[in-house]
C-alpha cells in the first residue's frame, strides 16, 4: 500500500511579507494548487492514504472559498483516506465549520487515536496520532502502546528535542518515543525535509512543506511517499520534490568591489546559466567591502527586477576600514576616522555605518548606509 | 610668491601706472584720492576677477566701479610674479564684449597653462572671500572672519580643502536627514511611523477581547457539539431500537404472510384432492363434457320432438289408406284447380237454370246485351287477353321514344365517323397526286433540256452523233414523263362509307321497327275486336271500352243465366254441364265413388285428402329420419359416458353437477398452482431461514413511542442547531475582526520594520553628525595652539602689550579676557579692533601658508591707530616684511615708513 506523508501546507497564508499583494494572491492560489496536484498524484499512483501532519492551514480564520475547495477535494477522491492531524497553526475553524465530515476524513485529538490502515493475517499497518497541547505534552508518551511486528506509523506536529519537553506544545520528546515499536514517525512543523533514526529500527521524518513561502524556506520541497509491502509490511520511503516554485538563497561575495556596478557584475556572473525566472531568489551580498566603496543596495536590487518571480537583496557585507590610512591624514576626514576608531564601545557595524555616512557626506555624496 | 611688477593699463582712476616691487615691504604712499585702494583692488581683481558682477549698485559692482575714469587705454593690466621658481606675467583685460585672461611665462613670453583663469584660488588655495579676509587688508577693514575655506586652509596641510569646506554642507545634509527622519517633528518619518504604529496598534487593542470571546464561543460550541453528539448517539440508539422493532415486526409480518401462503396452498391442495377423489381417476376435459352436455340436451330435445311428432295409430291407418288412394300420385294443383273450376261452373250453370224470374229492366238489359254478345259469344278471358294486350301496347309505346333516340344518336355518330374517314382518304389521295405530278414535270423538263441541247450541239458541232445520243436520251426521258403526267389523274371525291349498314344501327332500327309493328298489330287486333261489338276504335277510350265490355259480358252472363234464355240456351247449358260433369267424373272417379263425384265438397275433400296425405307423408319421413339421428347421438353419448365411467349419468341435468365439479376442480387446481407459485416466489425473495430464527427484541417501548422520542430529540437537536448557528455567526464575526486585526498586525510588523530601519538610520545620521562635529573641533584644536601663539606674538608686536589677554576658540574667534570673562572684540575701540583683526589675520596666514607665503596687501590699515600704536604698527610692518612680501599703501606721511 502507498501512503503520502505531508505537512505544513499553510493554506490561506497571508504571504504579505515577501510578495506584492498581487503576487501574494497568486502564491496563495499556488499553495492550494500544489496541494490539489498532490492529491491528484495520489489518485494516479494508487495511494490509499494521505497523512497531513499538521498545519494544513495557516491561521485561525480561513476563507470560505478555500475551505470549500479543500472540502470538495476530500469528497472528490473518496478512494483516498485523509488523516488530518491539526498543528499549532491549525486552530482553525475548518473542522468546526463542517456541518458533516467527509467520510474519508479522519481526525485526531489530544488523546492517541489509532487507525488500522491495512491488515494481513495477524499483522497490520496502523496509524496513531495525537495533537499536542500544554496539558498533554508530557503525558502522551507513556500512553502510546503499539504492537510489535505491526508496521506502526505515528504522526505528531512539533519540534523534536532530544531531551524531555517542558510542557511546550510544540516540542516532541524524541527520546520518549524510542522503543515504542514505531516504524515511521511522520512529523510536521519543520518546513525542510529531514529524517533520522528512531531506535530501534524506526525512523523519524519531517516531510517539510509543499511550497516554500518565503526566502527563509529555500531548497527542494515536497512530500514523502511511503510504500509498504503488503506481505512483509516492509516500509520504503522516498522524498518526492513537488514544489511549483523553488526558493533559492544565493550568496554573492562582493569582496573587493568598489561600486554598485561591480557588485551587479558579480551577481550576474553568480546566476549566469541558472534558470531562475520562475523562482524566488534571495541574493545575499557577503564578503568585505571597503568603507569608501560606493554601494547602492536599492539600485542593485532594482537592476534584477524581472529576472526572477521575485527577489530580495540582503546586504551582509562587512565594511572594512584601514585605520592606518587615516593616521596621518591631516584633514577633517582623517580626524573623523581617527575619532571613530577610538569609539570601541560602539557596535562594529554601527561604527562602520557612521564612518561610511561621515565619509559620504564629506565627499558630498548621497548617504547610503 | 613674490609680486615683481604691477602694470595698470587703465583701472578706475589709475591709468598707465607701473610699479616694480621688491621682496619684503613695498610702500606706496600717495595723497588721498590717488587710487591706492584701487591699486589694491586691481591686484585682487587680477588674481580673482570681479566680485558682485550681478549687482547693479555701482559701489557694489566692482566692474563698473573700477571701469576707467579717463578715456583711452584698455580696461585692465598685468602683474609679473614669481612662484615655485617660475616667473609669470598675468594679464587681464575687461571688455563688454568679453574679458581676456592670459598667463605668460615671463622669461620666455610664451603662454603658460600652469594656472587657469581661476588662478587666485589655485595659487593661494582660497577663494576671493577668504583672500579678502586674510592677505588683502582693505582700508578700514582690518577685522576679519573665518570662512570654512580659511579653516580648511589653516588645517589642510595637503592643500585639499574639500572635506573641511564641505563641513557645513555635510552637517546641513545630516541635519536635513535627521529632520526628515526626526522622531520629534510632526513631519519626521520616525514620528509619522510611530504615530501610524500607535494608531494601528490602537485598532488591535480589542484582539484579546475577541480571542477571549472566540474561546468562549468555542467552549460553548464544543459543549453544544458534545450535547449534540450525545443526542445523536441517543437518537441512533432509538433509531436502532425502532429499526430492530420494525425489523422484528416486518419479519413477523413476513412470517404471517408466509404462513398464510403455506396455509392457503394446503387448503387448495385439499380442495383439489377432494374433488379429484369425487371425480374419479379419469376426468373428462371440460370442453368435451360441455359437448356431451349439449349432446344430452340435444338428445332430450330430439326425444321430446319425436314424442311430440309421434305418428298415432289413426294417423298411420289414415296414411296407409291415403297411400293406397294416392298410389298413382297426388293430384296436382292445376288438376285440382281445374276440378274446382269445373265443379263451380257446373254449379253456376245449374244455378242459371234454376233461376228463371227476372225484372223488365233486366230483360231490357239482357236484350241489349244479347245484341252485343248473343251472336258472337265471347268468353271473359278473351276480353281480359285484350286488356292485357292493350297494356302491353302502352308499354311498347312508352319505350318507342327511347328506341328512336338511340337509333338517331347512333346514326349521327356513325355518319360523322364515316365523314371523317372520307375526308382523311381524300387528303391522302390529294398528296399522292401532287407528288406524281411534280415527278412527271421534272422528267419532262429534263427530256426537253436534253433535246434542246442536242439541237444546239448539232448546230454548233455540225456533227450528228453526240446530238443524236442526246436527242435520244431526251426522247427517252420525255416520253415516260409525258405518259406519267397523263396517267396522273385528278383524284375523285372518296366514297362515303356505308354507315347505314352498321349492324348496331340495324339492330336498333329493327328493334324500333319491331316495336312499332307490334304496337300497330295490337292496335289493329284491338280495333278489330272492338269492331265485333260495334265499338269504334279510339285510342283514348280503348281501355275504358275493354273494361266496359268485360262488365257488360258479366252482366249478360248473369242475366242470360237467370232468364234461361230460351231452351236452346238451356240445352246448351245442360250440355255444358254434362260435359263438365263427365270431365269431373273422369278425374274424380279415380278417388271417389261415383255418387260422391259431383258433390260440390268433392274438390275440398280431395284437396284436403291430398294435403293430409302430404302432411302425413312428410311427418312419417321426418319421424323416421329423426329417429335415425337420435340413435346416432345416443350412441355417441353412451361411448362418452362409458369412457369416463359416467354410465349412471344420462341427462344434461345429471352431467351438469359433474361439470360444475370439474369447473370447480379446474379452478381449484389453478388456484393451487397460483398459490404454489406465490409461495415459491415468496421463498425465493425472502430468507425463510430467518423466519424460524427470529426472536422478539427486548424493547420496552413501542415503535410509536420510539418515533415520538426520536421526534422530541430531533426537535431538541434542531434547537441546538439554531443555537449553534447563532454561535457560528458570532464566531464568524469575531473571526472577521481577528482576520482584520491579523492584517493590521502584518501592517504593524512592516511599519515596525520600517521604523526600526528609520531609527537605525536616524541613529547613524545623528551619530555621524555628532562625531563629525567632534572631529572638526578636534581638528581645529590641533591648530589652535600655534595660532594662539602667533596671535599673541603679532599682538605684542603691534600693541607693545606683553600680557596675553586674548583667547582664540576653535573657530578662531578672538575673545578678550577681562575681569574673568571673555568679551567680544567688537566692544573694543576701533584701533584695538583693527589691531586684533590684523593679528588674527596674520595668525591665520601663518597657519595657512606654511610653505610659500603669499603677498600681503595692506591698504592703509593703521588709520585708526594713535601715534603710539602707529609706531608699533610701522615696526610690525617691518617685522612682517622680513617674512612676507607686503604692499603697503598709505596716504599720509605720518603712516609712512622711513627708508621706503
Amino acid at each position: 500500500m502507498k501512503i503520502i506523508h505531508c505537512a505544513d501546507i499553510h493554506l490561506d497564508s497571508a504571504l504579505t511579507a515577501n510578495f506584492t499583494p498581487e503576487q501574494a494572491k497568486e502564491r496563495k492560489n499556488e499553495l492550494v494548487m500544489t496541494f490539489i496536484r498532490m492529491v491528484e498524484y495520489a489518485d494516479k499512483n494508487q495511494v490509499s492514504a494521505i497523512i497531513i501532519a499538521g498545519d494544513l492551514f495557516d491561521k485561525k480564520v480561513i476563507g470560505a472559498r478555500i475551505r470549500n475547495t479543500i472540502y470538495e477535494l476530500f469528497e472528490k477522491y473518496p478512494g483516498i483516506n485523509f488523516y488530518y492531524l491539526q498543528g499549532n497553526h491549525d486552530t482553525s475553524s475548518f473542522i468546526d465549520n463542517m456541518k458533516e465530515l467527509p467520510h474519508n476524513l479522519f481526525l485526531f485529538s489530544d488523546k492517541w487515536t489509532k487507525y488500522e490502515l491495512f491488515s494481513t493475517g495477524d499483522k497490520a499497518v496502523t496509524l496513531s496520532g495525537v495533537e499536542l497541547n500544554k496539558d498533554n505534552s508530557r503525558a502522551v508518551y507513556a500512553e502510546l502502546v503499539l504492537k510489535p511486528g505491526d508496521c506502526n506509523i505515528v504522526t505528531m506536529h512539533g519540534q523534536i528535542t532530544q531531551y524531555k519537553a517542558k510542557d511546550k506544545a510544540e516540542e516532541i520528546d524524541l527520546g520518549a518515543l524510542r522503543n515504542k515499536n514505531i516504524s515511521y514517525l511522520a512529523l510536521g512543523h519543520i518546513h525542510e525535509y529531514s529524517e533520522g533514526v528512531l531506535h530501534p529500527g524506526g525512523i523519524y521524518c519531517y516531510s517539510g512543506c509543499l511550497e516554500g513561502r518565503g526566502y527563509d524556506e529555500s531548497g527542494e520541497h515536497g512530500f514523502v511517499l511511503l510504500d509498504i509491502d503488503e506481505n512483509d509490511l516492509q516500509l520504503k520511503r522516498e522524498f518526492i520534490p513537488f514544489a511549483d516554485r523553488l526558493v533559492h538563497i544565493i550568496n554573492v561575495d562582493v569582496s573587493g568591489c568598489d561600486s554598485s556596478m561591480d557588485m551587479i557584475d558579480r551577481i550576474k556572473s553568480e546566476i549566469e546559466g541558472k534558470d531562475l525566472k520562475r523562482d524566488l531568489v534571495k541574493l545575499v551580498l557577503c564578503g568585505k567591502v571597503d568603507v569608501d566603496c560606493e554601494k547602492n543596495i536599492d539600485l542593485i536590487s532594482r537592476y534584477f527586477d524581472g529576472s526572477f518571480y521575485c527577489h530580495k537583496l540582503e546586504d551582509q557585507t562587512v565594511t572594512e576600514i584601514d585605520y592606518r590610512e587615516y593616521e596621518k591624514d591631516m584633514s577633517l576626514k582623517g580626524e573623523f576616522v581617527r575619532l571613530l576608531e577610538k569609539q570601541t564601545e560602539l557596535d562594529e557595524a554601527d561604527r562602520m555605518a557612521v564612518i561610511r555616512c561621515g565619509l559620504q557626506v564629506l565627499k558630498g555624496e548621497e548617504i547610503e548606509i | 610668491m613674490i609680486l615683481r611688477k604691477i602694470h595698470v593699463e587703465s583701472f578706475g582712476r589709475l591709468k598707465d601706472f607701473d610699479a616694480d616691487l621688491t621682496e619684503g615691504l613695498n610702500v606706496i604712499m600717495h595723497e588721498n584720492g590717488w587710487g591706492k585702494s584701487t591699486l589694491a583692488a586691481f591686484i585682487r581683481v587680477m588674481f580673482f576677477g570681479f566680485d558682485n558682477e550681478k549687482k547693479r549698485n555701482e559701489i557694489d559692482n566692482e566692474r563698473r566701479r573700477f571701469s576707467p575714469w579717463a578715456g583711452g587705454g584698455a580696461y585692465g593690466g598685468y602683474l609679473i610674479f614669481e612662484t615655485e621658481g617660475k616667473k609669470y606675467r598675468l594679464e587681464r583685460y575687461f571688455d563688454k564684449n568679453g574679458d581676456t585672461f592670459q598667463l605668460y611665462n615671463a622669461d620666455t613670453n610664451l603662454i603658460s597653462a600652469d594656472y587657469s583663469e581661476n588662478i587666485g584660488e589655485e595659487l593661494f588655495g582660497i577663494d576671493r572671500n577668504s583672500f579678502s579676509k586674510t592677505v588683502f587688508v582693505a582700508q578700514q577693514s582690518c577685522r576679519t572672519e573665518v570662512t570654512s575655506e580659511i579653516s580648511a586652509k589653516i588645517g589642510n596641510v595637503s592643500e585639499e580643502i574639500a572635506d573641511m569646506a564641505r563641513f557645513e554642507e555635510a552637517c546641513k545634509k545630516l541635519q536635513d536627514k535627521q529632520n526628515n527622519l526626526s522622531p520629534r517633528r510632526a513631519t519626521g518619518l520616525i514620528k509619522k511611523l510611530n504615530n501610524e504604529v500607535a494608531e494601528l496598534k490602537n485598532r488591535t487593542r480589542l484582539k484579546d477581547s475577541y480571542e477571549k470571546s472566540l474561546d468562549e464561543i468555542d467552549k460553548a460550541l464544543t459543549e453544544l457539539r458534545n450535547k449534540t453528539r450525545e443526542k445523536k448517539e441517543k437518537r441512533e440508539l432509538l433509531h436502532r431500537e425502532r429499526n430492530e422493532l420494525s425489523s422484528y415486526n416486518a419479519l413477523k409480518a413476513e412470517k404471517n404472510s408466509y404462513d398464510a401462503l403455506v396455509e392457503e396452498k394446503k387448503k387448495a391442495e385439499k380442495g383439489c384432492d377432494e374433488l379429484k377423489k369425487a371425480l374419479g381417476d379419469k376426468i373428462p376435459e371440460l370442453k368435451k363434457l360441455d359437448e356431451m352436455i349439449s349432446l344430452c340436451s340435444r338428445i332430450q330435445e330430439m326425444e321430446s320432438n319425436l314424442e311430440k311428432d309421434r305418428i298415432s295409430e289413426e294417423e298411420k291407418a289414415e296414411y296407409d289408406k291415403l297411400k293406397i288412394l294416392f298410389k298413382d300420385g297426388i293430384p296436382g294443383e292445376e288438376e285440382l284447380d281445374g276440378l274446382k273450376s269445373r265443379i263451380e261452373e257446373i254449379q253456376k250453370k245449374k244455378e242459371q237454370i234454376a233461376e228463371s224470374g227476372v225484372s223488365a229492366e233486366e230483360k231490357r238489359k239482357l236484350e241489349e246485351l244479347e245484341l252485343k254478345f248473343g251472336e258472337d259469344a265471347v268468353e271473359s278471358f278473351v276480353i281480359a287477353d285484350h286488356i292485357n294486350a292493350w297494356r302491353k301496347r302502352e308499354s311498347i309505346l312508352n319505350m318507342l321514344p327511347v328506341y328512336r333516340a338511340n337509333e338517331s344518336s347512333l346514326a349521327l355518330k356513325l355518319r360523322s365517323d364515316a365523314e371523317a374517314k372520307q375526308a382523311e382518304q381524300e387528303r391522302i389521295q390529294k398528296e399522292e397526286y401532287e407528288q406524281k405530278r411534280r415527278r412527271a414535270q421534272s422528267i419532262i423538263i429534263a427530256g426537253a433540256v436534253c433535246m434542246a441541247a442536242a439541237v444546239l450541239l448539232y448546230f454548233v458541232l455540225r456533227q450528228w452523233l453526240i446530238p443524236a445520243v442526246l436527242l435520244l436520251a431526251g426522247a427517252v426521258t420525255l416520253i415516260p414523263g409525258i405518259a406519267g403526267r397523263r396517267k396522273t389523274i385528278q383524284p375523285s371525291p372518296a366514297d362515303l362509307e356505308d354507315w347505314e349498314a352498321s349492324p348496331l344501327l340495324k339492330q336498333a332500327r329493327d328493334e324500333l321497327e319491331s316495336s312499332e309493328k307490334k304496337a300497330a298489330e295490337i292496335e289493329e287486333r284491338i280495333a278489330k275486336f272492338l269492331g265485333r261489338f260495334g265499338t269504334e276504335y279510339r285510342e283514348e277510350s280503348v281501355q275504358a271500352e275493354l273494361y266496359g265490355l268485360q262488365r257488360d259480358l258479366e252482366e249478360y252472363k248473369q242475366l242470360s243465366g237467370r232468364i234461361g234464355g230460351n231452351k236452346e240456351k238451356q240445352a246448351a247449358i245442360n250440355e255444358s254441364i254434362e260435359k263438365l260433369s263427365e270431365e269431373v267424373k273422369a278425374f274424380a272417379g279415380r278417388y271417389f265413388d261415383e255418387t260422391e263425384v259431383l258433390s260440390p265438397e268433392l274438390y275440398y275433400k280431395l284437396q284436403e285428402m291430398a294435403q293430409r296425405y302430404g302432411v302425413l307423408k312428410e311427418k312419417t319421413e321426418k319421424n323416421r329420419s329423426a329417429m335415425e339421428r337420435l340413435r346416432e347421438e345416443q350412441d355417441k353419448k353412451k361411448d362418452f359416458l362409458r369412457e369416463y365411467m359416467l354410465e349412471d349419468k344420462d341427462s344434461a341435468d345429471e352431467l351438469n353437477p359433474v361439470r360444475e365439479k370439474i369447473v370447480l376442480y379446474e379452478s381449484r387446481k389453478a388456484d393451487l398452482k397460483e398459490r404454489e407459485a406465490k409461495l415459491a416466489e415468496y421463498e425465493k425473495e425472502h430468507d425463510i431461514s430467518k423466519l424460524g430464527e427470529m426472536k422478539e427484541p427486548e424493547i420496552s417501548l413501542s415503535a410509536d413511542e420510539l418515533t415520538e422520542k426520536i421526534s422530541e430529540l430531533e426537535l431538541s437537536m434542531d434547537r441546538d442547531k439554531e443555537t449553534e448557528e447563532g454561535y457560528r455567526k458570532q464566531k464568524e464575526e469575531y473571526e472577521d475582526k481577528l482576520e482584520e486585526i491579523s492584517e493590521i498586525n502584518d501592517r504593524i510588523r512592516k511599519k515596525e520594520e520600517e521604523l526600526e530601519k528609520a531609527e537605525k538610520y536616524y541613529d547613524v545620521i545623528s551619530k555621524t553628525e555628532s562625531f563629525l562635529r567632534e572631529a572638526k573641533e578636534n581638528f581645529l584644536k590641533h591648530f589652535l595652539e600655534p595660532m594662539q601663539s602667533a596671535f599673541d606674538k603679532y599682538y605684542t608686536m603691534l600693541s607693545g602689550d606683553t600680557e596675553d589677554v586674548y583667547d582664540l576658540d576653535v573657530n578662531f574667534n578672538v575673545k578678550k579676557r577681562e575681569l574673568g570673562q571673555l568679551r567680544d572684540p567688537d566692544l573694543l575701540s576701533e584701533g584695538y579692533k583693527d589691531m586684533v583683526g590684523l593679528c588674527r589675520r596674520m595668525a591665520m596666514i601663518d597657519a595657512m601658508y606654511e610653505k610659500e607665503a603669499p603677498v600681503l596687501i595692506f591698504d592703509d590699515p593703521f588709520v585708526n591707530l594713535d601715534d603710539e600704536k602707529l609706531k608699533y604698527g610701522i615696526d610690525f610692518l617691518k617685522a612682517v616684511g622680513s617674512e612676507y612680501q607686503i604692499i603697503y599703501t598709505t596716504c599720509h606721511s605720518s603712516r609712512g615708513i622711513n627708508g621706503f
